[in-house]
């Protein structure tokens, strides 16, 4: 079965993946930060006991890592595929996740929250990934007592996300308006109206690859679909300036000309790092969506991106790699998969 | 320590993340903290309130006169330390002393949306949840949790009541 970022969408050209998220917790059960160990083995208990109830739908065939039994690289792993925090990274004690087959479901159990229900898709498909996090909610909601406030809403950890606790986020790939210097002005703007962008890969100023992770800011006073349909008018401007701006960038000898040799360093490279991968990605990216660069789909670079993340690479390989084994094998993941 | 995102300024929040297969800690400071999203109560309440720990940490209070939360033996102080709340229950045990903190956070404003036990989506309820309910109802008593017994009970009820 195909993973949902191995799947084509609408809008992939700017907005590679949209995901939602609900910060859940149980009443009567300290937050994670106060947990004892048996609160984190009976909460994963309970949420393993209501999910197999659903032996005939999707929710029963989930897989249940452990992440105390797993290796690190595993862990780090599915933190690089956003399954779990970086947090849940380095005490995965009475931890855990619930992930459907083609990974677009999940539930991070006892991070920041007992639950963490997730739900993703590729492309910008804010309905169709709200419904399935809200579908998985409603199932979990009969069968488990959500900690719940008439005023305040869902009761959090942290109480920034008291309201809906829902954090919906669009993966953006802002390559042109990263080069005309205008996403720290737009991430300084959006912060005035409810809505926060950061780099994806990094804190720095000018994010790695030019890709960016746009999400709502405010989770009390607004109904889900009323931030939904903030994020979705603000991300629809946002990809409709980039768009312009690409056409006036890809048009330029220059532009192209970078184009073509980061294609050309990517499909003959024998080392190349996560970072500098990015980098020529991310211009290739562009080729290819200005359709300089033909034969190529979108989702096929961006799960070459997802796959060759150091962690989820050597999880892959099986093996424990050095750091230029590790180059190396991505290098030939990337070539064969270009050529 | 001056943040690692902007250079500029003194970090006041530590964020993890994981870069290149590692995971990290980063130190922001408040305005690129706020910029990229990564909100903190303590944080929140410190800029707010001008750093004025001792406020909240008077000297010399008696332990003993010191209000613990029922559910998860937080008290207040731990809340303000961790900027994280320790349970629902807290919300309700410290409700005068945490209001200010959440008129900062979201303004007067109350929850607008999806409402726990009400489910947004029409679905039929199998047979096998209820008894999964009652099944978790008898341990929570056997348990002595009697709060999460009360809320399953009402669910149950209002289940069974839906159903009929």
């Amino acid at each position: 079965m195909n993973k949902w970022y191995q799947t084509t969408a609408d809008n992939a050209d700017v907005s590679a993946s949209t995901s939602i998220c609900f910060a859940r917790n149980l009443v009567g059960i300290p937050f994670p930060s106060r947990m004892s160990m048996a609160d984190r083995r009976s909460v994963l208990q309970k949420i393993q006991a209501v999910l197999s109830q659903d032996r005939n739908f999707r929710y029963g065939r989930f897989t249940q890592v452990d992440l105390e039994s797993i290796s690190k690289a595993q862990a780090i792993a599915l933190a690089e595929s956003e399954l779990i925090s970086a947090e849940m990274v380095t005490d995965t004690q009475g931890r855990g996740v619930f992930v459907s087959e083609d990974e677009s479901l999940s539930i991070a159990v006892n991070g920041e929250d007992h639950l963490l229900i997730q739900s993703k898709s590729a492309g910008m498909q804010l309905e169709k990934v709200f419904g399935a996090a809200d579908e998985l909610d409603t199932f979990l909601d009969r069968l488990l007592p959500f900690a719940f406030d008439a005023q305040l809403g869902y009761l959090t950890q942290n109480p920034f996300y008291l309201g809906t606790g829902m954090i919906a986020s669009l993966q953006l790939h802002l390559p042109a308006l990263t080069e005309l210097g205008s996403t720290g002005r737009i991430a300084h703007n959006l912060s005035r109206l409810g809505l926060t962008m950061r780099g994806t890969f990094g804190t720095e100023p000018n994010p790695k690859g030019a890709w960016f992770r746009l999400s709502n800011q405010v989770t009390m006073g607004l109904s889900e679909r009323e931030a939904l349909s903030n994020l979705s008018s603000m991300a629809g401007q946002i990809i409709s300036h980039e768009r312009e701006m690409r056409e006036t960038l890809t048009g330029r000898l220059s532009v192209q000309d970078t184009i073509f040799r980061d294609f050309g360093i990517l499909k003959n490279a024998r080392l190349i790092s996560f970072e500098e991968f990015l980098k020529r990605a991310s211009a290739v990216r562009l080729g290819i969506t200005a359709g300089l660069i033909k034969g190529i789909a979108v989702s096929k670079l961006d799960t070459m991106i997802y796959k060759a993340q150091p962690a989820t690479l050597i999880f892959d390989s099986g093996e424990a790699l050095t750091e230029e084994e590790c180059c190396k094998l991505r290098a030939r993941m990337v070539r064969e998969g270009l050529n | 320590m001056l943040c690692e995102s902007c250079g500029k300024n003194t970090a006041v929040i530590r964020v993890k993340a994981i870069v290149n297969g590692e995971p990290v800690e980063y130190a922001l400071c408040s305005e690129c903290a706020h910029d990229l999203g990564y909100a903190n109560l303590l944080f929140d309440m410190l800029t707010g309130y001008d750093g004025t720990l001792n406020d909240f940490f008077p000297d010399g209070e008696d332990a003993a006169e010191v209000k613990h939360c029922p559910c998860c033996g937080a008290s207040f102080q731990d809340i303000l330390r961790s900027g994280k709340i320790g349970c629902a229950e807290c919300y309700h045990t410290f409700a005068d002393q945490l209001a200010p903190f959440l008129r900062k956070i979201h303004g007067s404003v109350s929850h607008r949306g999806k409402t726990a036990g009400g489910g947004d989506l029409p679905q039929v309820l199998p047979k096998a949840q209820l008894s999964v309910m009652h099944q978790q109802l008898r341990e929570a008593i056997q348990s002595e949790n009697f709060e999460q017994a009360a809320a399953l009970r009402d669910k149950i009820h209002e289940m069974e009541e839906d159903g009929q």
